[in-house]
Parts: C-alpha cells; structure tokens; sequence
C-alpha cells in the first residue's frame, strides 16, 4: 500500500473531470473517478477512499443524496466529505456544510490549490 | 341673489316699527293730554268752586244782617254802624253794604226828616236825570232808597239813591219780592267809586212776621243791599294752590252771566300771573278751556277758565316726542341689528352653500379617486373591525365591500399569518407611534375564494375623531413575485450554466500555463495568460451579476457579527497585498490606535467591500505609487478609508459612480479590467450596515475613497434583531 491519499471524486461534467484528474496526478493521490451517484455507490466500498469529493447538482443522483448513501455502507459513516458546488450563495454553502460536509470548495476553482484543499480536509 | 329674502323682514321691521313709534307717539300724547285735562278739569272745579263759596260767604254775610232786621224791633243808624263795620271790612270784595227800606209816597217826608235828623241835612231821595245828573226822586207809589249805608265813605253819593228809578236795580229788587229770597241784579255799573269795575247788587229782602196780616203771609218790609265787586272777588281766587305741573302757567278766568235766552254776557275777566293783562273777552288764544256753572241767589253765571299750556308745536309737551324718539331709535337699532343678522346669515348661507357644494364636489372628486385608484385601500379601526373597502380591494381579494365590511381584518389572512398580524395590530395601535407605520412590507392574504395573493402593504394611521383608523393601501404583487423568483431561477441557472463551462477553461488554462509553461514560446504564453486572464474576469462578472440580483431581490443575507475594526482592515490589506505586488503598488496600512474598535457587520460583506475600494485604487493607480487603507473614527461610527495616486474622479461624476456599470471613462473597462458593478454592490452592502460610502479629493492630490460604519453597540445589535 502506499502513503497515497485515496479520493474518490463523483463528477457528472466529463471537462471537469478532466481538468480535476490534470490538477490532482503528481499530488499523491490515488484517485477513483465516477461519472454519477450510483457509479460511485458501486465502486465506493471496493476502493474504500479516505476521503469524499462530490459534485453538488449532477444528472439522476444529486452530490447531497450521493453523500446520503455512501454514509449508510459501514465505515463510510466518518469519512470526510468535501463538495464541489457553482452554488456559492452562503445559504447554499451553509446547507451544504449541514449535511456533514467539511468543506464547501466553489466553482470555478483554483486548480493550483485544489490538491492542498483536499488534504487540509483531512 | 339672495337679496329679496333680506328686504322683506327688513321692511316689515321698517314698516312695523314706524307703526309701533307713531302708535307710542300718540299713546304717549294721548295720555299726556290725557293727564293735563285732568289737571286741568281739577283746577277748573276748584277755582269756581272757590268762586262760589266766596261769593256765597257774601251772601250769607247779608242774609244774616237781614236776619237782625227781621229780629229787631227797630234798628237805628248807629246800630247798623257796629253791625256791618266788622263784616264788609271781612271781605274787600263789598264796595258797600246797605239797608233799603220800602217806603211808600205817605212815608218819604217821614224817612227823608228822619235821615236829617240822623244827620245828614240834605239828605232826600234821590233819582238820576237822562243827563246823568242826581235830582230829587219824583212822586211815585213806593221809594227803595238806600237809606243805611256803610262804608260811608267812598260811598256818599248813593245814600238816599232810589234803587227803583233804575230798571236793572228794580227788576232785582221785584226779583225778591217775588221770590221773597235773594236776588242779584245783573252786573252794573256803580253811581259811586269806581264805576269802570263790574259790580252785582245783592238783594236780601227783610221780611217780618206780620201778625196782623190776615193771610198770615210776612211782609217784606226792606232789603240788604251788597255791592259786590266782582274783579275783586276774583282778586281772592288763585289757581297756584291747585297747578301741580309746571303747566297751565297763565291762566284766564272769564265770568259770564247766563241770559235766559241762552246767550250770555260778559262781566269781568282775570289773568294770572296779574300782570299778564290780556284783552277782556279775547280768550281765544287759549287752547283749553274749562266752564264751570255757579249758582249764586237767583241768577245762574258761567265761571270759563283757560289757559294755553301748550308749549311746543301740537304737543301737550315734549313727552311723546322723546317717547316716540327712543321708540325709533329702538327700532333703528332693531333693524340694523336684524340687517347685519342678515347679512351674516346670508353671508354665512353663501359661504355654506360654496363650502357644501365644494364638499360634495371633493367628496365626490374623493369618491371617484378611492374607488378608480390602481391600488387596493382598506381602512379599519384599532380594533381591526373593515370599515371601507374599494373596487379595487374588491378585485384583489374576490370579496365585496358589503361582505366584508364590519368584519375583522383576520378574514383576509391566511391561517398561519393570523396571530401574527395580529400582534403585529396590536403593536400599530400602540400610542406613540410614526404616522406612517409601514411601507412596502409584503404580506400575503387570503382569497375569498382560499387561494393566497401576495400584497404589497403600506400602512398609515390617521386621527379621526381622535380615533384612531389604520388605512392600507396595497397592490396584488403575486404576478410580480412570480416573475421574480422565476427570474431569480433563470439568473441562478444562467450562473451555474456559466460557472461549468468557465471551470473547465480556467481549469485547463491554468494547468497548461503552471505545469506546461516550458514547452511554449513568449508569445503562447502571453495569450495563454491574457485568456486566463479573462477567464478569471468573466467569473468575477458573473458573481457580481449574481449579488445584484440578490442585493435588488433583497436575498443578500447578512450574518453579522461583532467584529473588531482594525483586523477587518488587515485582512483586507493582506487579500490585497498580491494583487498591489502584481501592479507594483505600495500597498500600507494604518490601523486605529485603539486596537479595540468594535463593528457590527458581516465579515465576508464587508471584506468585499473592502477588497473593491483596494482594488480599483490599485488598478487606477499609476505604477510604484502607494496606495494605503486607514481606520479612522469620527464621533459614533467607523471610517475605512483607501487612498491613491490616481487620477481620481471628476466632481461631475460623483453621482454617476456608484450607479451600475459605470466607470468614468467607458474605454477604461477594457484597459483596465472590472465589470463596472463593484460600487454599486460596495454602496448596497454599506447601506445594509446603516453607513455610506463616498469619496474625496486631498489637498495633496490623492483620491480616498472610504466607507463608514456605526461602532458596535448593544442597542444596535439588539434592534437588528427584532
């Protein structure tokens, strides 16, 4: 096993994806990308990540439901959880961040700093 | 107008008033003359009765010095001396009396030796002449010669007259035997003493008890002649004792005798005061008079007393006058009173007549406005019972004003808005309060027919009757606040459907320039940060599109707290350090020297505000010059000022600049970057926090741009929260 980070990242906009994957390979990651909820609830428990990263408005499953029932497979109850929103309006975030998220990180976001942003969630 | 109404009560005072003082003027002079006769009727009956007492004392006087005749067996000269003397000197009215024997032919030389022997030596009867001469009587059956004669001074030619040669004196005297009672012959003039004055022979007839006389009758055997002088007797009369006014000054007493053919004759007149003479006989200029019948002996005289008391012109006097006078100027007043009165009431009428047309004219006009007008109005009282309700109302709310007027304003809420309107009542009709109480609140309210309409509500209280009554004015914003949230969701949409795309861009661009940036030439990179560079613009847009429409639609939150002034400020110097390196600009900080400055804001909002102010001084700023951010406080509030080198902004300006996309000169977005929306939010947000934002020139050229806002206080915080 290495030190690596294992993220699990739930994204529905394949440019997005792209870049995130661009931004976050060199950083220490080991990364699973899914395209959807239910994508990511069959390959969650399997890849068993150390951390979550959601995106909040998706097609069929939404990043809220998402996070949902990952929490419900045994012991994803405490893994942290970070979304990834073009919701930026405080109540919006603060929504978000009742849900049991730690970090609410806006969109358009900083690719440069995307990889610390992740770790200080940690 | 209404002049016609006026003059007829006005004449009928007029004319009733005239007639009030004329009917006054006569009553009073009525009564007046009334008043006078009766004064003067009083005088009148008691001069003659004064008259006739006096003149009957006279007689009396000579009846009883007939009755010693008749007692006395024989009355000498000298007896009758003792017994007359005292009596006519009672009276200064007799000239004379006398003692007349009737002596027939047989007895004259007896009488007439006696007489001498009395002496009086050429004593004889005697006669007058046709000539007026005194001669010895002639021979006749019987002689009536005064024969006693007292005073006898003054009186000497009468003694031994033969009263019977005379036919006024004789037919007296016949008069008296008929009678065998007094008689006064008509008035004469006297053959002794003053002849001019009016005098009356009074005959008493002596008549003893004749024993022998077979028909037992007496038999008249002389007479008591007094000489009365008639002026003289009125001498003794004076009306002063009976004038009780200051009228009937002079006064005229006219006697007459009664002549059996009705006619009378005139025997002396008598004014008062004396020394007023007036002609004898000329009683006209007399305007009263009075005649009283005496009775005295056997003859019947007329006692006339006049007088002219009239002093002003047909008047008895000025009474009636005055009286009528005050009556008139009583009734003048009357009417100019009623005049005013009633040009008041018509002034009053008119005025009322303009006001009530002009009433109905603006209620009506009032009617029209409340009933057309575009909004809803609805008034209750502070009991919150409807007491009116326009067309308008009517159509936002479906029910009519007959169905809901009387009823209590809850029936326009929705359920879960009742008890907190109520309340909210209830706070209204609390005293103290503004006259307008509110202002745009939106509410919602229900339907007749259960569906809910969203109101735009503005309250005021007014005062009527001092009762209080809320008057609402609203409009159906329903439609208005669809299209709101729907444009709320287009707006929130649209930025989402930006920001996915623009991640991406960024994202890539900033991948390729940070983990590429070797493999390309100058010229790549320059366009590859010049399209990093927009990107980043574009997003910066599209935030702001977004917190205007927030700021217009009210949804700006707010969390605010209390916040220390200075580490506001280094947060925003330290957010705007990278950005002053990138334009090398000097960026400095001047915190508040007390460090414990309190603020009570939103953090974020006020950062963003800050971070605007920093980063157009940068921008604008020319290169290597220092831009500095203060905290300063004047009196209650905080100051946050940012100062530059730029070239500031014109005074023409100002009112432009916080207004959406505006920047001074419109070549400077491109050049200089930014969307033109920054202050206009900056000036929302600060005016969310109850400050203002502005800006000033320094004397020393540099553009400071600051906001203010209060310093923290408890009140503050509380009120905020209410």
């Amino acid at each position: 096993m290495s030190d690596n980070i294992r993220l699990l990242y739930v994204e529905d906009e394949e440019d997005i994806l792209a870049i995130a994957e661009c931004a976050l390979e060199d950083e220490g990651f080991d990364l699973l990308f899914c395209s959807s909820g239910l994508e990511a609830l069959e390959k969650a428990e399997a890849f068993s990540p150390d951390i979550l990263l959601l995106d909040v408005m998706m097609s069929g499953m939404d990043g809220p439901t998402t996070l949902e029932k990952l929490r419900k497979i045994p012991h994803f109850e405490n893994i942290p959880a970070l979304f990834l929103t073009a919701k930026v309006q405080p109540q919006e975030v603060n929504a978000l961040l009742a849900l049991g998220a730690k970090k609410v990180i806006s969109k358009p976001f900083d690719v440069m700093t995307l990889a610390d942003q992740i770790k200080d969630a940690l | 107008m209404h002049r016609y109404p006026l003059n007829i009560p006005i004449s009928t005072a007029v004319i009733v008033g005239l007639l009030i003082s004329s009917l006054v003027f006569i009553g009073v002079k009525h009564l007046e003359e009334q008043k006078l006769k009766q004064e003067f009727n009083n005088i009148t009956l008691n001069i003659a009765k004064d008259f006739e007492k006096e003149i009957n004392t006279q007689l009396y006087t000579l009846k009883s010095i007939a009755t010693f005749f008749e007692t006395a067996e024989f009355v000498d000269r000298y007896d009758f001396y003792t017994l007359v003397t005292p009596l006519y000197k009672r009276s200064s009215a007799f000239q004379a009396i006398e003692w007349i024997p009737i002596v027939p032919f047989e007895e004259r030389n007896h009488y007439e030796s006696f007489a001498i022997s009395d002496g009086f030596p050429g004593f004889r009867f005697i006669e007058k002449s046709p000539k007026g001469a005194f001669i010895p009587a002639e021979k006749k059956e019987v002689y009536y010669p005064v024969f006693y004669l007292e005073p006898y001074q003054g009186n000497e030619a009468a003694l031994g007259f033969d009263l019977g040669s005379e036919s006024t004196r004789l037919s007296a005297i016949n008069e008296a035997l008929k009678s065998n009672a007094a008689s006064a012959s008509s008035p004469v003039s006297l053959i002794q003493g003053d002849y001019s004055k009016p005098a009356t022979l009074v005959f008493v007839p002596i008549s003893k008890k004749a024993k022998t006389s077979p028909d037992k009758k007496n038999k008249v055997s002389g007479f008591i002649l007094g000489v009365i002088k008639l002026d003289l007797l009125l001498d003794g009369i004076s009306p002063d004792k009976y004038r009780r006014s200051s009228e009937f000054k002079h006064i005229n007493i006219t006697l007459f005798e009664n002549n059996d053919d009705m006619s009378r004759t005139f025997i002396t007149s008598k004014n008062y005061p004396k020394e007023n003479v007036s002609p004898a006989g000329n009683t006209k200029k007399y305007t009263i008079r009075n005649t009283q019948e005496i009775k005295f002996a056997d003859k019947s005289w007329q006692i006339v007393i006049a007088s002219n008391h009239y002093q002003y012109f047909f008047l008895p006097n000025l009474k009636p006058l005055f009286a009528s006078g005050i009556s008139v100027l009583f009734f003048i007043t009357l009417i100019a009173h009623l005049i005013s009165i009633m040009k008041q009431k018509d002034r009053a009428e008119e005025n009322l007549e303009i006001k009530t047309a002009s009433l109905i004219s603006s209620e009506q006009s009032l009617q029209a406005i409340v009933e057309n007008m575009a909004d809803g109005l609805i008034t209750i009282n502070k009991e919150g019972v409807i007491e009116s309700f326009n067309s308008t109302a009517e159509k936002i709310f479906g029910h009519t004003s007959e169905q809901i007027i009387g009823k209590n304003v809850s029936i326009l809420m929705p359920e879960q808005f009742q008890s907190e309107q109520s309340h909210y009542l209830q706070q209204l009709s609390k005293p103290g309060r503004e006259k307008i109480i509110d202002v745009g609140r939106e509410v919602g309210g229900l339907k007749s027919d259960g569906t809910l309409v969203s109101i735009d509500l503005s309250l005021s209280e007014i005062n009527i009757n001092n009762k209080p009554i809320f008057v609402g004015i609203f409009r159906d914003i329903t439609e208005r606040k669809k299209l709101e949230k729907m444009k709320n969701e287009f707006i929130s949409t649209v930025s989402h459907e930006l920001r996915t795309p623009l991640t991406s861009i960024r994202g890539a661009l900033s991948i390729i320039i940070n983990k590429s940036e070797d493999n390309f030439s100058d010229k790549t990179k320059k366009m590859l940060s010049t399209a990093e560079k927009n990107s980043k613009r574009l997003g910066e847009l599209i935030n702001d599109i977004l917190d205007m429409e927030k700021l217009d639609a009210g949804m700006l939150s707010f969390r605010k707290d209390v916040l220390n002034a200075n580490t506001v400020a280094k947060a925003a110097f330290e957010a705007g350090e990278g950005y002053a390196k990138k334009h090398n600009i000097m960026l400095s900080i001047k915190l508040h020297p007390s460090n414990d400055l309190m603020i009570w804001g939103d953090e974020r909002r006020l950062l963003q505000v800050c971070a605007n102010l920093l980063s157009n001084a940068i921008k604008f700023s020319p290169e290597n010059s220092p831009v500095k951010i203060e905290v300063s406080s004047i009196e209650n509030v905080v100051r946050f000022t940012v100062f530059d080198h730029g070239e500031g902004v014109s005074e023409s300006f100002r009112s432009q600049l916080f207004e959406r996309f505006s920047q001074a000169d419109s070549s400077d977005t491109r050049q200089r970057g930014g969307t033109g929306l920054g202050l206009n939010i900056s000036r929302a947000i600060i005016e969310k926090h109850k400050g203002k934002i502005d800006f000033y020139r320094t004397t020393d050229k540099q553009t400071a741009f600051y906001f203010e806002v209060p310093i923290y206080s408890e009140k503050q915080e509380n009120k905020e929260h209410l």
